[in-house]
């Protein structure tokens, strides 16, 4: 896998940075640390927001925002007169130094942004994706959010850390598909068992029938309920006997006989209506018969449970706030959700603060809402199976008992349950309607049974009794149909569940042995950098009292900050104990050793004012801890560093270091984000132009701030040059005072050297500074700047000589060398020293 | 290569996690060949939905929906003359 270093950045019209038509240029290199100083509001952030843009596709501190403050035009800037932001940025790969990659982002003013390569890079694109790790680009708030977060948040982000983004993603997928409650509903198994308990319910009814209609037909008991097929061959041969049915039904099967001709054929034998009334008779208390009796104890136990879900849901409903307020409670989740609202503690309607979070709220309140359906679902769900309306259903549909529409209420009660609104008034009024039902049904039985040993009496015993087998066997019939019917449907039923059920084993199964298998591969990532994240902190620290510990745990993503030992003591907690400061370092050691580890596509990272919480000694052994042990130089060790600081005792040492090591320091200089930034120790040719195409343009303001920030840079990298020592305060005064303090401390320490007479200067060279360069400076810039007025009242030809005044200036600390046969202008090494 | 023979399934560290996932994938082959092509076929919705910032509740729908025609589609392939009798 190639790996890339980071070593220029173009930028042109982003944020803070307008450098129209001369692009803000920095360029690293891939084996020195790479240093960025820049004082508050410079542009230093606009860098590390460009190269996130570049990367990731947004600046997280805007796309965190609300909504309506994100809007995309404020990623370009807003001076720009194309409005439209180039970010170009070279990669070099780390085994070939000859290759570079560019890849060239552009983006206007509506948030339309584009990938090219202007070294035709195939998918400049996916290059920018691969580079996105979670250590590429860190700002303090990294730091921040991977201490406060919850352990089950700092867990997967930790994953990510170690270079398993996608493990830690693809298992919290795979939780969600494996939840057995969603598992349920999205899947309708429980649909499905209900409709296999009802097919099974039908069956046995059907097979219940079928033996009682069998052994009227027969007078045998129905021995094997398998063979259903050759009983109805005995039924069929049982009734061929009789001769006035035999032509019927000799050589047909069940399914074949038609029942009405076979009664009419009795009706003809009998010779009357008397057979037609009796077998009508017949039918009608066979019908009414099936009708199911419940008995008092039946009903009172059915009832019993729904009452108490009834009386649960009520009170329940007294608690919650009413539909309005569900809505309110749906319409702020649902905003929390979209992203639109991020203050977490802080109500959208009011801006009032919180003290817990607004969603945490959210859910207690929905939560009761939630409660409310939940126990309305299980009343609907036992309200259905309850045998008391299916019973009223049934017996006011049964059209022998004959009730009229109107008065029917089943149906209404059955439409109330299936909408949840089932009362406890209802369940009274059903039982009430349940036994007048039940009386009809009992004395229009008694009042057929009468009837029908009126008419047997008028009639032959045997043809009574072949009518009642030919109905049997009609029925027979019937219910060996709807057996079949039933059976096959709930074999359709059941392997469908049975599918269904084999998927959510599966996928639980997949679910349990990809979790255990991230765990592990966790773990021993955890292990992998668990030596190396503790010394990193310890060398931060400098304080072996405090071991701190992650530990994630094993079936679980949680990942837990803990302190080994601390001050004699051991496992404790370490966010009580572990102030801010010890918590970033905890935080930045883990990055590092993570970064340290792993070997992704990204082979830099950029650091931007990570060590704000540090006093001076831990931002030291941070950057020493970068320089001495982390920093590639060569070989397949290491990776490139690039750090942004606004801190000036930070720059201190980047300078030192820029002079000694290999290490490279840019320092920021210009105006605002109206105008031009500048690196200070690359562009004094350019910047020089510059000036003078203004001025011949005749754009004294704009020509004036420039002038202003070429003396500022040149007298720092004099003083930078000559190791001239400045006031502690030295960047803590007035930023428009800068070039003031710049040339007091010149002045002063070569006044100093001179009485000691050390100074390496030569008597020219001495009196040029003091006679000439500096009289011409003060009196042509400082008059107009160090009180902070415009420089719009110097004229251009004053603002040429203070330009040409500090080159001269900076002439007097060089001299000319031969020692190398030609001559070459070089620094003294001090104010003291020439070589 | 990811070790899940005869002793705990897991992922090799050296690998990718494409090829993590091939060895997830033969692994789930020996407990379920049928639905481990159920979950190959909606793997991409697996990985991609749940990560774009959708609600769990829409992605999870949208993976079990299509999860759920495919399962259809298996009892057809498995039980249609059974069913049509």
């Amino acid at each position: 896998m190639k790996r890339y270093f980071l070593t220029k950045i173009q930028i042109e019209g982003f944020r803070g940075i307008n450098n129209e038509g001369n692009p803000l240029c920095l360029e690293f290199k891939s084996d020195h640390v790479n240093s960025i100083f820049g004082a508050n509001g410079l542009g230093k952030s606009s860098i590390f927001g460009a190269i996130s843009y570049a990367i990731r596709g947004n600046i997280q501190i805007l796309h965190q925002l609300p909504h309506k403050e994100r809007s995309e035009r404020y990623y370009t800037n807003l001076f720009h007169s194309k409005q439209k932001a180039k970010i170009e940025l070279e990669f070099e790969v780390d085994d070939d130094a000859q290759t570079k990659v560019s890849v060239l982002v552009e983006l206007d003013e509506n948030g339309n942004r584009q990938v090219s390569s202007p070294s035709n890079y195939p998918d400049p694109e996916e290059l920018l994706k691969s580079l996105n790790e979670k250590f590429t680009l860190i700002d303090y708030r990294t730091f921040s959010r991977f201490i406060e977060n919850s352990p089950l948040e700092r867990g997967r982000s930790f994953s990510s850390l170690l270079g398993l983004s996608e493990y830690a993603d693809l298992r919290q997928s795979f939780q969600v598909v494996s939840d057995i409650r969603s598992l349920k509903s999205d899947f309708e198994l429980e649909t499905l068992n209900e409709i296999l308990n009802s097919m099974g319910d039908a069956k046995a009814n059907a097979l219940e029938n079928l033996k009682s209609n069998y052994k009227t037909v027969t007078g045998d008991e129905l021995q094997d309920a398998d063979c259903l097929e050759s009983n109805a061959e005995k039924v069929v041969n049982s009734l061929q006997k009789e001769q006035i049915l035999n032509s019927h039904f000799k050589g047909k099967t069940l399914s074949q006989i038609d029942f009405q001709e076979v009664n009419e054929a009795i009706r003809v034998e009998e010779g009357g209506e008397t057979s037609q009334l009796l077998f009508d008779t017949n039918s009608k208390l066979t019908t009414l018969k099936k009708l199911e009796l419940i008995d008092e104890e039946v009903l009172e136990a059915e009832q019993q449970g729904i009452i108490l879900l009834i009386d649960k849901k009520n009170r329940l409903i007294k608690d919650t706030k009413g539909e309005l307020f569900k809505q309110l409670y749906e319409l702020a989740a649902s905003l929390i959700d979209s992203e639109n609202w991020e203050e977490e503690k802080k109500c959208p309607l009011c801006f009032s603060s919180l003290d817990e979070p607004l969603k945490a709220h959210i859910d207690v309140e929905l939560g009761k809402y939630i409660e409310v359906n939940n126990i309305t679902i299980q009343i609907i769900a036992i309200g259905k199976k309850m045998k008391l309306l299916k019973q009223i259903v049934e017996l006011e549909g049964c059209e022998f008992l004959e009730i009229g529409e109107d008065a029917r209420i089943g149906s209404k009660l059955r439409d109330k349950v299936n909408a949840g609104e089932l009362t406890k008034h209802d369940l009274e009024t059903a039982k009430k309607r349940l036994n007048e039902v039940q009386e009809k049904l009992i004395s229009k039985i008694d009042k057929l049974e009468k009837q029908r040993d009126e008419l047997e009496k008028k009639l032959p015993n045997s043809l009574v009794k072949l009518a009642e087998k030919v109905e049997a066997a009609r029925q027979f019939s019937e219910n060996l149909t709807q057996y079949e019917v039933k059976g096959k449907e709930e074999f359709k039923y059941s392997k469908k569940l049975e599918i269904r059920k084999q998927w959510q084993e599966f996928i639980t199964h997949a679910t349990n042995l990809f979790s255990k298998a991230e765990s592990i591969l966790a773990q021993s990532k955890i292990v992998a950098i668990d030596t190396e994240y503790k010394s990193m902190f310890n060398q931060i620290m400098n304080n072996d009292e405090i071991v701190p510990d992650l530990q994630r745990a094993e079936t679980k993503e949680n990942l837990n900050l803990q302190l080994d030992y601390f001050h004699g003591r051991q496992k404790l907690h370490a966010l009580p104990l572990l102030s801010e400061s010890y918590r970033n370092a905890l935080a930045i050691s883990v990055f590092l050793a993570a970064a340290k580890n792993h070997k992704g596509v990204s082979r830099f990272i950029v650091l931007d004012d990570v060590t704000s919480s540090f006093d001076a000694g831990h931002q030291l052994n941070l950057m020493e801890l970068i320089r001495m042990s982390l920093q590639y130089y060569s070989g397949d060790q290491g990776v490139q560093f690039i750090i942004l600081s606004h801190d000036q005792l930070l720059n201190n040492y980047f300078n030192r270091m820029d002079n000694e090591t290999k290490w490279v320091n840019h320092v920021l200089s210009g105006g605002n984000s109206t105008s031009t930034l500048y690196v200070q120790n690359q562009n004094f040719r350019e910047m020089k132009e510059k000036i003078i195409e203004l001025l011949n343009a005749g754009e004294s303001y704009f020509a004036g701030l420039l002038v202003r920030q070429y003396l500022e840079f040149k007298l720092q990298l004099i003083i930078r040059k000559m190791n001239i020592p400045v006031p502690i305060d030295f960047t803590e005064k007035s930023i428009s005072r800068m070039i003031k303090n710049c040339l007091n401390a010149i002045q002063s320490a070569v006044k100093i050297h001179k009485c000691l007479g050390d100074l390496v200067l030569d008597d020219d060279q001495y009196k040029k500074l003091n006679n000439i360069s500096m009289p011409s400076i003060v009196g042509n810039m400082l008059a107009h700047y160090g009180t902070e007025a415009s420089g719009s009242s110097l004229t251009p030809n004053m603002l040429q000589q203070v330009v040409e005044s500090i080159d001269e200036y900076a002439e007097c600390f060089r001299y000319d060398d031969y020692s190398k046969g030609k001559k070459c202008r070089k620094w003294y090494r001090s104010l003291t020293k020439k070589l | 290569m990811a070790k899940g023979t005869n002793r705990e399934f897991t992922f090799d560290e050296e690998e990718s996690f494409d090829s993590n996932m091939e060895f997830l994938f033969s692994k789930l082959e020996d407990i379920d060949s049928d639905m481990v092509q159920i979950l190959k076929k909606n793997f991409d919705s697996l990985k991609e939905n749940f990560n774009q910032g959708q609600r769990n509740h829409d992605a999870r729908r949208h993976f079990n929906e299509s999860v759920k025609r495919d399962l259809d589609a298996l009892f057809e392939s498995r039980y249609s003359d059974n069913v049509s009798k």
